[in-house]
Protein backbone atom coordinates (compact mmCIF):
# COMPACT_ATOMS: atom_id res chain seq x y z
CA UNK A 1 0.00 0.00 0.00
CA UNK A 2 1.34 3.37 -1.10
CA UNK A 3 1.33 6.24 1.83
CA UNK A 4 -1.37 9.07 0.43
CA UNK A 5 -0.99 10.11 -2.70
CA UNK A 6 -3.42 12.31 -4.99
CA UNK A 7 -4.28 10.21 -8.16
CA UNK A 8 -5.50 11.47 -11.12
CA UNK A 9 -9.13 10.93 -11.98
CA UNK A 10 -8.09 8.35 -14.46
CA UNK A 11 -6.14 6.52 -12.60
CA UNK A 12 -8.55 6.41 -9.61
CA UNK A 13 -11.10 4.81 -12.15
CA UNK A 14 -8.14 2.47 -12.97
CA UNK A 15 -7.22 1.32 -9.73
CA UNK A 16 -11.26 1.17 -8.82
CA UNK A 17 -11.74 -1.35 -11.70
CA UNK A 18 -8.59 -3.32 -10.66
CA UNK A 19 -10.26 -3.40 -7.40
CA UNK A 20 -7.52 -1.88 -5.18
CA UNK A 21 -9.42 -0.78 -2.18
CA UNK A 22 -7.08 1.25 -1.05
CA UNK A 23 -7.67 3.75 -3.65
CA UNK A 24 -10.68 4.34 -1.40
CA UNK A 25 -8.41 6.30 1.54
CA UNK A 26 -7.21 8.09 -0.75
CA UNK A 27 -9.93 9.15 -1.89
CA UNK A 28 -11.32 9.34 1.29
CA UNK A 29 -8.82 11.57 2.29
CA UNK A 30 -8.81 14.42 -0.94
CA UNK A 31 -12.74 14.26 -0.07
CA UNK A 32 -12.85 14.80 3.72
CA UNK A 33 -13.13 18.43 3.49
CA UNK A 34 -15.48 18.89 1.16
CA UNK A 35 -17.87 16.39 2.36
CA UNK A 36 -17.45 17.91 5.83
CA UNK A 37 -18.05 21.18 4.99
CA UNK A 38 -21.28 20.04 2.88
CA UNK A 39 -22.15 18.23 5.45
CA UNK A 40 -22.04 20.53 8.46
CA UNK A 41 -23.63 23.32 5.91
CA UNK A 42 -26.77 20.90 5.66
CA UNK A 43 -27.65 20.58 9.31
CA UNK A 44 -25.55 17.98 9.96
CA UNK A 45 -23.11 16.61 12.26
CA UNK A 46 -19.43 15.80 13.14
CA UNK A 47 -20.31 11.99 13.74
CA UNK A 48 -22.21 11.59 10.69
CA UNK A 49 -19.38 12.38 8.25
CA UNK A 50 -17.77 9.64 7.98
CA UNK A 51 -20.87 7.53 7.73
CA UNK A 52 -21.97 9.35 4.90
CA UNK A 53 -18.61 9.31 3.38
CA UNK A 54 -18.38 5.81 3.64
CA UNK A 55 -21.31 5.10 2.25
CA UNK A 56 -20.72 7.28 -0.61
CA UNK A 57 -17.29 5.86 -1.48
CA UNK A 58 -18.70 2.05 -1.25
CA UNK A 59 -21.65 3.48 -3.52
CA UNK A 60 -18.68 5.26 -6.32
CA UNK A 61 -16.48 1.75 -6.03
CA UNK A 62 -19.88 0.22 -7.30
CA UNK A 63 -20.98 2.33 -9.97
CA UNK A 64 -17.10 2.24 -11.41
CA UNK A 65 -17.27 -1.15 -11.90
CA UNK A 66 -20.26 -1.61 -13.77
CA UNK A 67 -19.58 -2.59 -17.21
CA UNK A 68 -20.70 0.38 -18.61
CA UNK A 69 -19.61 2.92 -16.43
CA UNK A 70 -18.12 6.16 -17.99
CA UNK A 71 -16.67 9.34 -15.88
CA UNK A 72 -17.69 12.36 -17.52
CA UNK A 73 -17.20 14.80 -14.52
CA UNK A 74 -14.50 14.98 -12.07
CA UNK A 75 -14.62 11.87 -9.62
CA UNK A 76 -14.44 14.64 -6.56
CA UNK A 77 -17.63 16.10 -8.14
CA UNK A 78 -19.25 12.71 -8.97
CA UNK A 79 -18.62 11.75 -5.27
CA UNK A 80 -20.08 14.68 -3.77
CA UNK A 81 -23.07 14.45 -6.17
CA UNK A 82 -23.64 10.52 -4.73
CA UNK A 83 -22.97 12.35 -1.00
CA UNK A 84 -25.58 14.76 -1.68
CA UNK A 85 -27.84 12.74 -2.86
CA UNK A 86 -27.24 9.98 0.03
CA UNK A 87 -27.71 12.62 2.57
CA UNK A 88 -30.84 14.44 1.41
CA UNK A 89 -32.59 10.61 1.49
CA UNK A 90 -30.65 10.57 4.82
CA UNK A 91 -32.60 14.22 6.15
CA UNK A 92 -35.65 13.19 4.64
CA UNK A 93 -35.97 9.83 6.74
CA UNK A 94 -35.09 11.97 9.48
CA UNK A 95 -38.11 14.22 9.13
CA UNK A 96 -40.29 11.53 8.98
CA UNK A 97 -42.32 10.43 11.73
CA UNK A 98 -43.51 7.01 11.37
CA UNK A 99 -40.96 4.44 10.06
CA UNK A 100 -40.99 4.22 6.59
CA UNK A 101 -42.00 0.57 5.01
CA UNK A 102 -38.21 -0.17 3.90
CA UNK A 103 -39.32 -2.52 1.73
CA UNK A 104 -41.26 -0.28 -0.26
CA UNK A 105 -37.95 1.31 -2.05
CA UNK A 106 -36.63 -2.42 -2.95
CA UNK A 107 -36.65 -2.78 -6.35
CA UNK A 108 -40.66 -4.48 -6.78
CA UNK A 109 -39.45 -8.36 -7.30
CA UNK A 110 -41.20 -10.32 -9.78
CA UNK A 111 -41.03 -13.07 -7.84
CA UNK A 112 -43.40 -11.30 -5.02
CA UNK A 113 -46.57 -12.55 -5.56
CA UNK A 114 -45.18 -16.02 -4.56
CA UNK A 115 -43.94 -14.50 -0.82
CA UNK A 116 -41.04 -16.30 -0.63
CA UNK A 117 -39.35 -15.49 2.08
CA UNK A 118 -35.73 -16.35 2.91
CA UNK A 119 -33.66 -15.57 5.73
CA UNK A 120 -31.47 -13.04 5.27
CA UNK A 121 -29.47 -13.39 8.51
CA UNK A 122 -28.70 -17.13 8.11
CA UNK A 123 -27.60 -17.01 4.34
CA UNK A 124 -25.17 -13.94 5.90
CA UNK A 125 -23.97 -16.64 8.12
CA UNK A 126 -23.75 -19.15 5.38
CA UNK A 127 -21.39 -16.97 3.36
CA UNK A 128 -19.09 -16.42 6.57
CA UNK A 129 -18.75 -19.92 6.75
CA UNK A 130 -17.38 -20.23 3.44
CA UNK A 131 -14.39 -20.72 2.98
CA UNK A 132 -11.78 -17.88 1.59
CA UNK A 133 -11.31 -18.38 -1.81
CA UNK A 134 -15.14 -18.72 -2.82
CA UNK A 135 -16.23 -15.66 -0.81
CA UNK A 136 -13.39 -13.39 -2.36
CA UNK A 137 -14.25 -15.17 -5.95
CA UNK A 138 -18.44 -13.98 -5.17
CA UNK A 139 -17.76 -10.56 -3.63
CA UNK A 140 -15.50 -9.48 -6.24
CA UNK A 141 -17.99 -11.18 -8.93
CA UNK A 142 -21.51 -10.32 -7.04
CA UNK A 143 -20.48 -6.81 -5.13
CA UNK A 144 -17.34 -5.22 -6.49
CA UNK A 145 -18.62 -6.00 -9.82
CA UNK A 146 -14.97 -6.28 -11.45
CA UNK A 147 -14.83 -7.82 -14.67
CA UNK A 148 -13.88 -11.54 -15.15
CA UNK A 149 -10.51 -10.66 -16.42
CA UNK A 150 -9.71 -8.76 -13.56
CA UNK A 151 -10.72 -11.50 -11.17
CA UNK A 152 -8.51 -13.93 -13.38
CA UNK A 153 -5.67 -11.68 -12.07
CA UNK A 154 -6.44 -11.10 -9.03
CA UNK A 155 -7.52 -14.52 -7.93
CA UNK A 156 -4.34 -16.11 -10.19
CA UNK A 157 -6.51 -17.96 -12.67
CA UNK A 158 -5.73 -18.82 -15.72
CA UNK A 159 -8.46 -17.31 -17.80
CA UNK A 160 -12.09 -16.21 -17.35
CA UNK A 161 -13.68 -19.51 -18.23
CA UNK A 162 -12.12 -20.45 -15.13
CA UNK A 163 -13.40 -17.67 -13.36
CA UNK A 164 -16.69 -18.56 -14.46
CA UNK A 165 -16.61 -22.18 -13.64
CA UNK A 166 -15.18 -21.78 -10.24
CA UNK A 167 -17.54 -19.17 -9.27
CA UNK A 168 -20.39 -21.25 -10.35
CA UNK A 169 -19.22 -24.24 -8.38
CA UNK A 170 -18.62 -21.50 -5.03
CA UNK A 171 -22.61 -20.05 -5.51
CA UNK A 172 -23.67 -24.48 -5.94
CA UNK A 173 -21.44 -24.73 -2.55
CA UNK A 174 -23.17 -21.92 -1.02
CA UNK A 175 -26.41 -22.92 -2.12
CA UNK A 176 -26.27 -26.26 -0.70
CA UNK A 177 -25.15 -24.76 2.44
CA UNK A 178 -28.18 -22.51 2.71
CA UNK A 179 -30.14 -25.95 2.10
CA UNK A 180 -29.09 -27.72 4.49
CA UNK A 181 -30.38 -24.56 6.83
CA UNK A 182 -33.20 -24.26 5.68
CA UNK A 183 -35.94 -27.49 5.62
CA UNK A 184 -38.52 -27.78 3.38
CA UNK A 185 -41.05 -25.54 5.65
CA UNK A 186 -38.80 -22.88 5.70
CA UNK A 187 -39.06 -21.77 2.06
CA UNK A 188 -42.42 -21.13 2.74
CA UNK A 189 -42.03 -19.41 5.74
CA UNK B 1 -21.51 -25.48 -20.26
CA UNK B 2 -24.45 -27.43 -18.74
CA UNK B 3 -28.12 -26.48 -18.56
CA UNK B 4 -28.32 -25.59 -15.04
CA UNK B 5 -24.92 -23.01 -15.36
CA UNK B 6 -26.65 -21.60 -18.40
CA UNK B 7 -29.85 -20.90 -16.36
CA UNK B 8 -27.42 -19.81 -13.40
CA UNK B 9 -25.86 -17.38 -16.09
CA UNK B 10 -29.10 -16.27 -17.16
CA UNK B 11 -30.26 -15.38 -13.61
CA UNK B 12 -27.91 -13.45 -13.17
CA UNK B 13 -28.37 -11.51 -16.45
CA UNK B 14 -31.89 -11.02 -15.32
CA UNK B 15 -30.90 -9.96 -11.82
CA UNK B 16 -28.57 -7.47 -13.27
CA UNK B 17 -31.12 -6.09 -15.45
CA UNK B 18 -28.92 -6.87 -18.62
CA UNK B 19 -32.15 -8.99 -20.31
CA UNK B 20 -33.10 -7.79 -23.42
CA UNK B 21 -37.39 -7.00 -23.68
CA UNK B 22 -38.52 -10.40 -25.51
CA UNK B 23 -35.90 -12.39 -23.35
CA UNK B 24 -37.29 -10.63 -20.12
CA UNK B 25 -40.75 -11.48 -21.10
CA UNK B 26 -40.19 -14.89 -21.85
CA UNK B 27 -38.31 -14.62 -18.14
CA UNK B 28 -41.25 -13.59 -16.40
CA UNK B 29 -43.62 -15.64 -18.28
CA UNK B 30 -41.35 -18.63 -17.17
CA UNK B 31 -41.66 -17.73 -13.67
CA UNK B 32 -45.25 -17.04 -13.05
CA UNK B 33 -45.63 -20.45 -14.68
CA UNK B 34 -43.31 -22.21 -13.15
CA UNK B 35 -43.43 -21.76 -8.80
CA UNK B 36 -40.18 -23.74 -8.57
CA UNK B 37 -38.34 -21.25 -10.64
CA UNK B 38 -39.07 -18.94 -9.30
CA UNK B 39 -38.09 -19.85 -5.57
CA UNK B 40 -35.30 -20.93 -7.43
CA UNK B 41 -34.98 -17.15 -9.15
CA UNK B 42 -35.90 -15.82 -5.41
CA UNK B 43 -32.95 -18.25 -3.89
CA UNK B 44 -30.55 -16.74 -6.49
CA UNK B 45 -31.46 -13.49 -5.13
CA UNK B 46 -31.46 -13.77 -1.84
CA UNK B 47 -27.87 -15.55 -1.79
CA UNK B 48 -26.27 -12.87 -4.12
CA UNK B 49 -28.07 -10.57 -1.63
CA UNK B 50 -26.20 -11.85 1.41
CA UNK B 51 -22.95 -11.73 -0.63
CA UNK B 52 -23.18 -8.16 -1.49
CA UNK B 53 -24.56 -7.48 2.51
CA UNK B 54 -21.01 -9.29 3.76
CA UNK B 55 -18.90 -7.69 1.31
CA UNK B 56 -20.12 -4.25 2.15
CA UNK B 57 -19.80 -4.82 5.40
CA UNK B 58 -16.15 -6.10 4.90
CA UNK B 59 -15.10 -2.84 3.25
CA UNK B 60 -16.89 -0.47 5.49
CA UNK B 61 -15.23 -1.51 8.20
CA UNK B 62 -12.00 -1.64 6.23
CA UNK B 63 -12.89 2.00 5.37
CA UNK B 64 -13.31 2.96 9.05
CA UNK B 65 -10.17 1.17 10.02
CA UNK B 66 -8.23 2.89 7.34
CA UNK B 67 -10.12 6.16 6.66
CA UNK B 68 -9.05 8.29 9.20
CA UNK B 69 -8.42 12.47 8.47
CA UNK B 70 -6.04 13.58 11.57
CA UNK B 71 -8.36 16.81 11.06
CA UNK B 72 -7.08 19.97 11.90
CA UNK B 73 -9.90 21.87 12.16
CA UNK B 74 -10.92 19.27 15.04
CA UNK B 75 -8.36 20.75 17.24
CA UNK B 76 -10.85 19.84 20.30
CA UNK B 77 -9.96 16.72 19.72
CA UNK B 78 -8.21 14.77 22.86
CA UNK B 79 -4.74 13.74 20.84
CA UNK B 80 -4.80 17.63 20.18
CA UNK B 81 -4.96 19.05 23.62
CA UNK B 82 -3.27 16.69 24.78
CA UNK B 83 -0.37 17.69 22.42
CA UNK B 84 -1.30 21.70 23.19
CA UNK B 85 -0.87 20.87 26.69
CA UNK B 86 2.10 19.27 26.55
CA UNK B 87 3.54 21.59 24.28
CA UNK B 88 2.76 24.56 26.60
CA UNK B 89 3.98 23.10 29.61
CA UNK B 90 7.68 22.20 27.92
CA UNK B 91 7.10 26.27 26.87
CA UNK B 92 6.19 27.40 30.34
CA UNK B 93 9.21 24.76 31.63
CA UNK B 94 11.75 27.18 29.17
CA UNK B 95 10.46 30.15 30.11
CA UNK B 96 10.86 29.72 33.93
CA UNK B 97 14.10 27.63 33.38
CA UNK B 98 15.73 30.81 31.35
CA UNK B 99 14.50 33.47 33.58
CA UNK B 100 15.88 31.52 36.65
CA UNK B 101 19.57 31.96 34.72
CA UNK B 102 19.04 35.27 34.05
CA UNK B 103 18.39 36.19 37.83
CA UNK B 104 20.89 34.16 38.79
CA UNK B 105 23.07 36.46 37.35
CA UNK B 106 21.35 39.36 38.30
CA UNK B 107 21.13 38.48 41.51
CA UNK B 108 25.25 38.08 41.48
CA UNK B 109 25.46 41.71 40.08
CA UNK B 110 23.60 43.01 42.81
CA UNK B 111 25.33 41.19 45.60
CA UNK B 112 28.32 42.98 44.43
CA UNK B 113 29.49 46.33 45.91
CA UNK B 114 28.53 49.39 43.91
CA UNK B 115 32.64 49.90 43.76
CA UNK B 116 32.60 46.39 41.89
CA UNK B 117 29.90 47.05 40.05
CA UNK B 118 31.44 50.05 38.75
CA UNK B 119 34.63 48.47 38.01
CA UNK B 120 33.25 46.26 35.87
CA UNK B 121 31.26 48.59 33.83
CA UNK B 122 33.66 50.82 33.46
CA UNK B 123 36.31 48.58 31.58
CA UNK B 124 36.70 49.45 28.25
CA UNK B 125 38.80 47.74 26.03
CA UNK B 126 41.82 49.59 27.08
CA UNK B 127 41.36 50.39 30.10
CA UNK B 128 39.92 51.18 33.25
CA UNK B 129 38.42 53.41 35.41
CA UNK B 130 38.40 52.93 39.26
CA UNK B 131 37.52 55.16 42.82
CA UNK B 132 38.36 54.09 45.36
CA UNK B 133 35.43 55.04 47.87
CA UNK B 134 37.94 55.73 51.16
CA UNK B 135 40.46 58.17 48.99
CA UNK B 136 38.68 59.43 46.44
CA UNK B 137 41.50 58.69 44.33
CA UNK B 138 40.31 58.14 40.62
CA UNK B 139 42.47 55.42 38.68
CA UNK B 140 42.05 56.01 35.78
CA UNK B 141 43.81 53.70 32.71
CA UNK B 142 42.21 54.37 29.72
CA UNK B 143 43.31 55.57 27.02
CA UNK B 144 42.61 59.13 26.28
CA UNK B 145 40.97 58.80 23.15
CA UNK B 146 38.41 56.44 24.62
CA UNK B 147 35.15 57.96 24.06
CA UNK B 148 33.06 55.44 26.07
CA UNK B 149 31.73 58.07 28.90
CA UNK B 150 32.23 56.70 32.15
CA UNK B 151 29.19 55.99 34.19
CA UNK B 152 28.91 56.84 37.90
CA UNK B 153 27.04 55.64 40.98
CA UNK B 154 27.76 58.72 43.24
CA UNK B 155 27.79 57.52 47.61
CA UNK B 156 26.04 59.22 49.72
CA UNK B 157 26.75 62.59 48.94
CA UNK B 158 29.91 62.26 47.42
CA UNK B 159 30.81 63.19 43.50
CA UNK B 160 32.60 62.30 41.43
CA UNK B 161 34.16 63.61 38.18
CA UNK B 162 35.38 61.36 35.17
CA UNK B 163 37.16 62.15 31.73
CA UNK B 164 34.81 61.39 28.81
CA UNK B 165 36.91 62.40 25.56
CA UNK B 166 33.96 62.59 23.53
CA UNK B 167 32.51 66.20 23.81
CA UNK B 168 34.26 69.55 22.64
CA UNK B 169 35.83 71.51 25.17
CA UNK B 170 33.55 74.21 26.05
CA UNK B 171 30.89 71.80 27.36
CA UNK B 172 32.03 71.17 31.05
CA UNK B 173 32.38 67.92 31.49
CA UNK B 174 33.05 68.10 34.87
CA UNK B 175 29.30 67.94 35.58
CA UNK B 176 28.96 64.96 34.27
CA UNK B 177 29.19 62.99 37.47
CA UNK B 178 26.13 65.21 38.62
CA UNK B 179 24.46 64.67 36.19
CA UNK B 180 24.31 61.10 36.12
CA UNK B 181 23.01 60.93 39.45
CA UNK B 182 19.90 61.50 37.68
CA UNK B 183 20.21 57.58 37.00
CA UNK B 184 19.02 55.90 39.97
CA UNK B 185 19.85 52.48 41.17
CA UNK B 186 18.80 49.48 38.74
CA UNK B 187 18.58 52.59 36.07
CA UNK B 188 22.21 52.75 35.78
CA UNK B 189 22.57 49.28 35.70
CA UNK B 190 20.02 48.87 33.10
CA UNK B 191 22.05 51.77 31.26
CA UNK B 192 25.28 50.19 31.70
CA UNK B 193 23.72 46.95 30.07
CA UNK B 194 22.33 48.72 27.47
CA UNK B 195 24.98 50.38 26.92
CA UNK B 196 23.02 53.83 26.23
CA UNK B 197 25.80 56.43 25.08
CA UNK B 198 26.14 60.18 26.21
CA UNK B 199 27.23 62.00 23.37
CA UNK B 200 27.13 65.48 24.99
CA UNK B 201 25.87 67.93 27.80
CA UNK B 202 25.14 71.00 27.16
CA UNK B 203 23.21 73.78 29.54
CA UNK B 204 20.34 76.06 27.61
CA UNK B 205 17.90 78.16 28.63
CA UNK B 206 14.59 77.65 28.80
CA UNK B 207 12.62 81.23 27.54
CA UNK B 208 9.50 81.66 29.24
CA UNK B 209 6.96 83.45 27.89
CA UNK B 210 3.80 84.44 29.82
CA UNK B 211 1.23 85.78 27.73
CA UNK B 212 0.83 89.52 28.28
CA UNK B 213 -3.21 90.05 27.39
CA UNK B 214 -3.88 87.34 30.56
CA UNK B 215 -1.83 89.92 32.63
CA UNK B 216 -3.66 92.82 32.35
CA UNK B 217 -6.91 90.90 32.89
CA UNK B 218 -5.87 89.66 35.79
CA UNK B 219 -3.59 91.59 38.46
CA UNK B 220 -2.24 88.19 40.68
CA UNK B 221 -0.68 87.36 37.99
CA UNK B 222 1.55 90.50 38.21
CA UNK B 223 2.08 89.63 41.60
CA UNK B 224 2.93 85.98 40.52
CA UNK B 225 5.37 87.29 38.05
CA UNK B 226 6.98 89.01 40.70
CA UNK B 227 7.25 86.12 43.24
CA UNK B 228 8.15 83.76 40.38
CA UNK B 229 11.10 85.64 39.47
CA UNK B 230 11.61 85.50 43.44
CA UNK B 231 10.86 82.06 43.70
CA UNK B 232 13.17 81.25 41.26
CA UNK B 233 15.98 82.65 43.56
CA UNK B 234 15.12 81.30 46.38
CA UNK B 235 14.55 77.63 44.62
CA UNK B 236 17.76 77.78 43.77
CA UNK B 237 18.83 78.76 47.47
CA UNK B 238 17.00 75.82 48.60
CA UNK B 239 17.54 73.38 45.79
CA UNK B 240 21.60 73.88 46.71
CA UNK B 241 20.63 73.10 50.40
CA UNK B 242 18.46 70.29 49.10
CA UNK B 243 21.28 68.87 47.31
CA UNK B 244 23.45 68.75 49.98
CA UNK B 245 21.53 66.62 52.47
CA UNK B 246 19.70 63.91 49.97
CA UNK B 247 21.43 61.02 48.80
CA UNK B 248 22.37 61.17 45.47
CA UNK B 249 19.52 62.74 44.03
CA UNK B 250 19.36 65.94 42.15
CA UNK B 251 22.55 67.06 43.02
CA UNK B 252 23.11 70.72 41.18
CA UNK B 253 26.95 71.75 41.98
CA UNK B 254 25.83 75.15 44.23
CA UNK B 255 28.54 77.35 42.35
CA UNK B 256 27.49 76.86 39.12
CA UNK B 257 23.52 77.31 40.03
CA UNK B 258 24.54 81.14 41.71
CA UNK B 259 26.85 81.71 38.26
CA UNK B 260 24.24 81.19 36.20
CA UNK B 261 23.64 84.28 34.69
CA UNK B 262 19.59 84.77 35.16
CA UNK B 263 18.22 87.47 32.64
CA UNK B 264 15.28 88.87 33.32
CA UNK B 265 13.55 90.65 31.12
CA UNK B 266 11.38 92.55 33.32
CA UNK B 267 8.85 94.66 30.88
CA UNK B 268 6.14 96.36 31.79
CA UNK B 269 3.05 94.31 31.75
CA UNK B 270 1.28 95.61 28.41
CA UNK B 271 -1.22 94.60 25.91
CA UNK B 272 0.99 93.66 23.50
CA UNK B 273 4.38 93.02 25.31
CA UNK B 274 4.55 89.39 26.32
CA UNK B 275 6.74 88.84 29.63
CA UNK B 276 9.50 86.63 29.20
CA UNK B 277 11.99 85.28 31.94
CA UNK B 278 14.10 82.71 31.33
CA UNK B 279 15.52 79.72 33.21
CA UNK B 280 18.29 77.06 32.93
CA UNK B 281 17.99 73.72 31.58
CA UNK B 282 20.53 71.24 31.18
CA UNK B 283 20.58 68.91 28.64
CA UNK B 284 22.24 65.59 27.77
CA UNK B 285 22.30 63.95 24.26
CA UNK B 286 22.13 60.55 24.60
CA UNK B 287 22.15 57.89 21.93
CA UNK B 288 20.61 54.49 22.58
CA UNK B 289 21.41 51.21 20.77
CA UNK B 290 17.84 50.78 19.68
CA UNK B 291 17.88 54.52 17.84
CA UNK B 292 15.57 55.38 20.09
CA UNK B 293 14.08 58.94 20.04
CA UNK B 294 12.60 60.50 22.60
CA UNK B 295 13.17 62.48 25.79
CA UNK B 296 13.18 61.89 30.09
CA UNK B 297 12.53 65.01 31.72
CA UNK B 298 12.71 65.16 35.58
CA UNK B 299 12.36 68.94 35.92
CA UNK B 300 16.06 69.48 36.41
CA UNK B 301 17.50 67.53 33.29
CA UNK B 302 16.21 66.46 29.84
CA UNK B 303 18.05 63.58 28.41
CA UNK B 304 17.34 63.94 25.05
CA UNK B 305 17.26 60.73 23.11
CA UNK B 306 17.95 60.71 19.39
CA UNK B 307 18.80 64.16 18.86
CA UNK B 308 22.53 65.77 17.22
CA UNK B 309 24.10 67.63 19.88
CA UNK B 310 25.01 69.81 16.89
CA UNK B 311 21.62 70.57 15.67
CA UNK B 312 20.12 73.97 16.59
CA UNK B 313 17.23 73.48 19.56
CA UNK B 314 15.95 76.11 21.66
CA UNK B 315 13.46 75.33 24.55
CA UNK B 316 10.34 77.78 25.34
CA UNK B 317 7.83 77.59 28.23
CA UNK B 318 4.40 78.52 28.03
CA UNK B 319 1.78 78.26 30.32
CA UNK B 320 3.96 76.44 32.35
CA UNK B 321 4.57 73.78 29.57
CA UNK B 322 7.97 73.29 28.09
CA UNK B 323 8.38 73.12 24.40
CA UNK B 324 11.67 71.95 22.60
CA UNK B 325 11.76 73.60 19.39
CA UNK B 326 13.54 72.16 16.62
CA UNK B 327 13.74 73.20 13.44
CA UNK B 328 10.30 74.60 13.00
CA UNK B 329 8.45 72.11 15.00
CA UNK B 330 7.87 72.14 18.39
CA UNK B 331 7.95 69.04 21.00
CA UNK B 332 5.97 68.77 24.30
CA UNK B 333 8.78 67.97 27.25
CA UNK B 334 6.43 66.54 29.94
CA UNK B 335 8.01 66.04 33.84
CA UNK B 336 8.19 61.94 33.65
CA UNK B 337 9.32 59.49 35.99
CA UNK B 338 10.23 57.54 32.40
CA UNK B 339 11.30 57.80 28.78
CA UNK B 340 8.92 59.45 26.61
CA UNK B 341 8.74 60.12 22.42
CA UNK B 342 9.06 63.08 21.12
CA UNK B 343 5.16 64.27 20.24
CA UNK B 344 5.04 67.15 18.35
CA UNK B 345 2.55 70.57 19.10
CA UNK B 346 -0.48 71.03 17.02
CA UNK B 347 -1.99 73.21 18.76
CA UNK B 348 -2.01 76.28 16.30
CA UNK B 349 -2.87 78.85 19.15
CA UNK B 350 0.23 78.26 21.21
CA UNK B 351 2.42 77.68 18.54
CA UNK B 352 1.65 81.32 17.71
CA UNK B 353 2.29 82.29 21.45
CA UNK B 354 5.83 81.00 21.11
CA UNK B 355 6.67 82.41 17.87
CA UNK B 356 6.50 85.53 19.01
Amino acid sequence: MWGYKRLSDHKLVEEIQNGNQEVLISLYKGSYTMVRNFILRNNGTEEEIDDVLQDSLIAVWQNVNKPDFQLKVKISTYLMSIVKNLWFKRLKKKSRFTKVDEAAHIRASDTDEFHFNFDKAVIRDMVHELDEMCRKLLSFFYFDGLNNQVIADKMGYANTDTVKSKKYQCFNKLKSKVHERFTKDDFFG
Amino acid sequence: MSEEENIHDLIDQYLRGELERDELDRFRNRMRHEPDFAREVELHRSIVEGVRKVREKELKDYLRENAKVEYIGNIWGSRWLYASAAIIVVMVGMFFFIKKLDTGNQLAQDEQSADEVQKEILKPQNGYVTKNADTDEVNDTTAPEMELPQLVVVEDGEEMTLRSGAVSPEHDMSKLGEEERILEGDQILDSMVKTDELIASINYTVTVISSAIRREKDKSDTLDAYFRDADSKAVTVTTTDESKSKKGRLFRKSDEEDAKPESEVASEPSSTAAKITNRPISVQFWSSPVNFKGYKYNGQTLLLYGVDPSENIEFKEYGNQLYLKRGNQYYIINLANDYKKFTRLTNTAVIKELNR
